[in-house]
């Protein structure tokens, strides 16, 4: 699957060059299936990220009950230590009517400003079942399965 | 001959609209019909426009780079 990355674009300001900028990131929209519901996120695909996270309020919306006794401790690029507690959902990619979904356990932090408060596709959960491709010409990722990925 | 893999594009995002905030999109990931400063808040006004798919994305604030993440120790 090949993706685009997302254009932010930031508006002139004293704190950055004149006449704005922007910037290209590799978010892709990801659905996330839990107990009860199942929500879509833009969520940032970031190899530098051990563990895959989304914030903990979004927990709640999915049904998923975290496993207070199953927590961990990630340090983030700033050096905030966050816990984080696991939990277990199914993601899935989709493009058309190709589609990869597989059940894992993810990380949801409660988080201050100290990090992205956003949606992290890291290594665990996530990465591991790809061999991913980031190629910043055309500034897309592509994303094709490997062995690893869970069959359904 | 192998088909030509199209790029899935998603929706450019406005951070000195956004910054800082959690927003959500229609399902198309045409335009931005609810944001707010908390996830709870967001998922609530999205649903209340009858939109019943939103994506939902947080954007960084407007003054942040991003450098490397989360490790586990």
């Amino acid at each position: 699957m090949l993706f685009s990355y997302q254009r932010h674009w930031f508006p002139a300001s004293d704190r950055n060059r004149v006449g704005g900028f922007t910037i290209y990131r590799p978010e892709i929209l990801v659905r996330v299936f839990g107990p009860d519901t199942s929500k879509s996120f833009q969520a940032l695909v970031d190899t530098g990220s051990d563990v895959t996270i989304f914030p903990y309020a979004t927990a709640d919306a999915l049904g998923v009950i975290p496993d207070r006794k199953l927590t961990r401790q990630v340090q983030s690029a700033s050096g905030h230590a966050v816990e984080v507690f696991m939990g277990e959902i199914t993601l899935e990619l989709r493009q058309g009517q190709d589609y990869y979904h597989w059940t894992t356990a993810i990380g949801f932090a409660s988080v201050t400003g100290s990090m992205h408060e956003g949606a992290l596709l890291g290594h665990e959960g996530f990465l591991e079942y790809f061999t991913a491709t980031f190629d910043g010409k055309k500034r897309e990722l592509s994303l094709k399965p490997n062995s690893r990925l869970p069959k359904r | 001959m192998p088909r030509k893999e199209k790029a899935q594009r998603p929706p450019d995002v406005d951070v000195g609209k956004y910054g800082g905030k959690w927003i959500a999109w229609d399902h198309h990931s045409r335009k931005v019909i609810a944001s707010g400063r908390t996830f709870e808040a967001v998922h609530k006004a999205a649903l209340k426009t009858g939109e019943k798919d939103p994506i939902f994305q947080k954007v960084p604030r407007a003054d942040q780079y991003f450098i490397g993440h989360l490790h586990h120790f």
